[in-house]
Formats: C-alpha cells, sequence, structure tokens
C-alpha cells in the first residue's frame, strides 16, 4: 500500500507529544493539539527563542535532552528541525511519570467549602508570622469532597515556606478545560497559586509527598507554588 | 490541682490568644486536628472547653482509654497532656475533630505529621493585659466563694504571683484579699494557729513578739514615712523605734 492516502496531518494532530510550527519571525503557523495546551503555560515568544538556540545549524533536525517544565508540565528533551527559510518545528517531549499507586478513597472524603479551610490556615499564618497576605477567591467555586484534614496540613507547609517572604499573594480559582485524571475518571480542576519574592524549599518534599497522596498535582517553583485539586463531588 | 481548674469560663484580652480563638471557631465544623502548646495552668484547657464544650475528653496519658476511643470513631475528640502519650503513631485523625493539649512538645515531627493547626499558647508573663483582667476575674470568684466584701480593695500586677500561670495568680489573689480582710480577731485566730505548731512558741517570746512588731513598724512608715511622726504616733520613744527598724532591717 502506498503512503500517499495516510492522512498524517490527522496524526500528527492527535499526536501527545507537542508540536508547533513557526515561520521565520516567531509566528505560529501551526500548532497540534497537546501544543495548544503547552502555550497556556509559555509564550510563543519564549518557545520560538527555545526552538532558535537549539535549531541544527543547516537543515535538518537536532534533538537536545534538556529537563525543562512550564508550570506542571514537565519535558525531558526537544527536537528542532527545519528544511527551508520559511518555517521551523519545535517538538517537546514529555518526560515519563512513575506509576502513581496511592489510592484515594473517595468515600473517606468530606464535602467542603474549601474557602473556610483556606481562611482558617492564612488566619494562622498571619498570626504566627505577620505577613502581608492578599488573598484572591472564586466564589464560585462549589463545595466538593476533600481530605479536610490531610489538605489543611498541605496548606500550612505551603504557606510556611513563604515564612520570611515579603506580600504573599494567594489565589483559588476553576481552570477551564483542565482535568485530573483518577482511576480512570475525569475531575474538574481547582488551582490554588501561592506567590510570593521567594520562598524556602526545604520542606517541598514532604508537600509534593502530601499532596500526591491527595492526588493533587503540585508544582513547587521558586516564587511560587500550584496546586491542581481534583474536584471530587 | 488541674489544668483547667483555674477557670469557669474563658476569657482574654490578648491578641495571640483572641487569634487562637478565632482559629479553634474557624475549624470548629471542620474535621482537622488541632494542637496548642503552652506552659502549664496558661488556660488551653478552658479555651478549648469554650469552644467544643461537647467534645469527648481523654487524657493522653490513658493509651487504652485513647485507643478505645479511636476505634469507637469518636467525631470529637479533645486529648489532654497530649505530651505525656507513648506512641503519638497509633493515632489516625482521619475524619475526626481531634483537639490535642499539650504543655510541651516532645517530638516536633509527631506533631507536623499529626496536626493541620499548631498552636502556640503564650504564658502569663508574655500576657500583661490578660493578668490584669484575671486579677479582677479571681477577686470576684473568691466575693463570692469567701462571702468577702472587695469594694475598694485594689491588687496590683506587682503583687500577684505568675510564675505558674494562672494556678500561681489565683493562689496569690486569695492569699491578698484574705490579708486585707483580716480583722484583729482573725489574725489573733492565726496567730493561735501559728503557736501550737511544733516549735513556734518554743522560739522564745521576743523573737515571736518580732511578728507583730516588723509588721507594725513596717505599715507605719509606708503610711507615715517618717521616723519622727511614726514615734510621736505609737507613742515610742525616737531611738527605741531607730533600735527596732534597724534591728528588723526595714527600709
Amino acid at each position: 500500500m502506498s503512503t500517499t492516502s495516510i492522512d498524517f496531518r490527522f496524526i500528527v494532530e492527535n499526536d501527545n507529544t507537542p508540536l508547533i510550527v513557526f515561520d521565520h519571525e516567531g509566528h505560529i503557523l501551526y500548532p497540534n493539539a497537546a501544543a495548544e495546551i503547552v502555550l497556556g503555560y509559555v509564550s510563543p515568544k519564549e518557545l520560538f527563542e527555545l526552538t532558535l538556540l537549539h535549531a541544527p545549524k543547516d537543515y535538518g533536525s537536532k534533538t537536545t535532552l534538556m529537563d525543562i517544565h512550564y508550570r506542571q508540565l514537565f519535558f525531558y528533551a526537544i527536537n528542532v528541525a527545519y528544511k527551508s527559510d520559511d518555517w521551523i518545528a519545535l517538538r517537546l517531549y514529555y518526560r515519563p511519570r512513575p506509576a502513581d499507586d496511592v489510592k484515594l478513597d473517595k468515600n473517606q472524603l468530606i464535602e467542603t467549602n474549601i474557602n473556610m479551610l483556606l481562611e482558617a490556615t492564612l488566619s494562622m499564618f498571619k498570626m504566627k508570622y505577620g505577613q502581608k497576605l492578599s488573598l484572591i477567591v472564586d466564589q464560585e467555586i462549589p463545595e466538593f469532597r476533600i481530605d479536610q484534614n490531610g489538605f489543611s496540613r498541605l496548606l500550612r507547609k505551603a504557606m510556611e515556606s513563604f515564612r520570611l517572604s515579603g506580600d504573599v499573594r494567594v489565589s483559588l480559582s476553576m481552570t477551564i478545560g483542565e482535568s485530573i485524571v483518577i482511576d480512570d475518571e475525569k475531575y474538574h480542576v481547582i488551582r490554588l497559586k501561592i506567590s510570593a519574592n521567594g520562598r524556602f524549599p526545604d520542606e517541598d518534599s514532604t508537600i509534593a509527598r502530601i499532596a500526591q497522596s491527595m492526588k493533587i498535582v503540585a508544582v513547587l517553583d521558586e516564587n511560587e507554588m500550584q496546586f491542581d485539586i481534583p474536584l471530587i463531588s | 490541682m488541674k489544668e483547667g481548674e483555674d477557670l469557669e469560663s474563658f476569657i482574654t484580652d490578648n491578641e495571640v490568644v483572641k487569634n487562637i480563638l478565632k482559629g479553634l471557631n474557624l475549624t470548629r465544623n471542620l474535621y482537622v486536628s488541632s494542637i496548642i502548646v503552652g506552659e502549664a495552668h496558661t488556660g488551653k484547657r478552658a479555651l478549648v472547653h469554650s469552644v467544643f464544650p461537647n467534645a469527648r475528653v481523654i487524657d493522653g496519658a490513658l493509651t487504652q482509654e485513647l485507643s478505645k476511643g479511636m476505634e469507637e470513631g469518636v467525631g470529637e475528640l479533645v486529648i489532654e497532656n497530649f505530651h505525656k502519650m507513648g506512641n503519638p503513631d497509633m493515632l489516625h485523625f482521619e475524619n475526626m475533630r481531634v483537639i490535642a493539649i499539650a504543655d510541651y512538645i516532645p517530638n516536633m515531627r509527631d506533631i507536623d505529621e499529626k496536626f493541620a493547626f499548631i498552636y502556640n499558647m503564650p504564658p502569663l508573663r508574655e500576657r500583661p493585659e490578660d493578668v490584669e483582667l484575671y486579677i479582677g476575674y479571681y477577686m470576684k470568684r473568691a466575693s463570692e466563694e469567701l462571702s468577702l466584701d472587695i469594694e475598694g480593695i485594689e491588687i496590683e500586677r506587682k503583687e500577684v504571683d505568675i510564675s505558674r500561670n494562672l494556678a500561681s495568680l489565683r493562689a496569690s489573689v486569695y492569699r491578698e484579699l484574705l490579708y486585707r480582710k483580716s480583722t484583729a480577731s482573725d489574725l489573733q485566730n492565726a496567730l493561735y494557729h501559728l503557736f501550737l505548731r511544733d516549735g513556734e512558741l518554743e522560739k522564745g517570746y521576743r523573737e515571736n513578739l518580732a511578728i507583730f512588731e516588723k509588721a507594725i513598724l513596717k505599715a507605719g512608715l509606708e503610711k507615715y514615712g517618717s521616723q519622727l511622726k511614726l514615734a510621736s504616733i505609737l507613742g515610742i520613744n525616737r531611738n527605741t523605734l531607730r533600735k527596732k527598724i534597724n534591728e528588723y532591717d526595714i527600709h
């Protein structure tokens, strides 16, 4: 059978590996569906600069192994390819995740107003450290099921990593179009972000462990922590 | 006296303690674990009881009772004397509301692993506003319990002992009130019982007279200021008065 009848564009479109094709000025000519998710976390400009930095010297393709992440999206390598001066393509290879053997007993979770947990933890943090805090909360977040004690512990430890930071900003919002899969079921995502001009990473491994035990996706950066919480109802 | 028996109800004017109360109230309907750590007799037990009056209370030293309580799945549990618990690893706080009370933290790792909210209760020496508040509180209680008229009586902060927090403060307020309300007949009665004790009377007449003389000279000097005036008021010779002041080392 000839390969001419194969719809390569369809295959690329549905590939889980993000692919972006730029023109010579950095405008996006084509992103596949997986690349559109990446573009929600990083600007086209930054990706174009990365592409140029790792492009092969002549027409062709070059793969570079590198640890890179945009929020919770972790990659272990990129590939840059071009065969003309009019376009250049970037592919990003996801880092494989270790098997997640943590079981979450959803029946043990309790219907919770997340704002109350947040308020209690922030109140204790302010009392203990006297930090200036700003809080932005999406009031539309419905009640959902969570391990209240575990989540409060996670929050306490997360906040304590900002114990000597300046103004600490906390936001809680619903994400659109993102989901967390637990036992083959998809759940909407509540995103908690805590940021300041620096923080202590000393308890990051414990924070990551607690988050993982609750199926919360934690991204712990130098100045910011992001927790994607499954909205289990 | 057991922790918390110093108080019938919890009161505070201190901002840190008010914040602990606020934190406990915010979580009173949540299934989370909290611990309050602070020196003995700082009011921790009364504070917790004021927020969770219906919680089951178990002493942390009683391991069997505690593990039975945990197995029974008590919804709301107060663990007193958490610092006396032999094996905190046995505790599982899922879907429970637990409030622990500890005089100190034996192992920070255990606390950090188990509890979502950790509060530090300040001692009375860091809560001057509460010392004033509790002097008034115990004066009122003493007047009710001992049928004392306390009108016009003021006890200052420097006059009470807060070395053992509310336990010593309470004792010193009661003692001060008794001193101030005693009549001559009360004192004679007290001295009568003193002299009945072994060895007291046997100290001799002059030595025992010093009890009376020292008190009268100290109070007289404070009230009248000059020895000249005091000698005239007491009707004794100035030189005798000076001699006795020196003898008793009163300044």
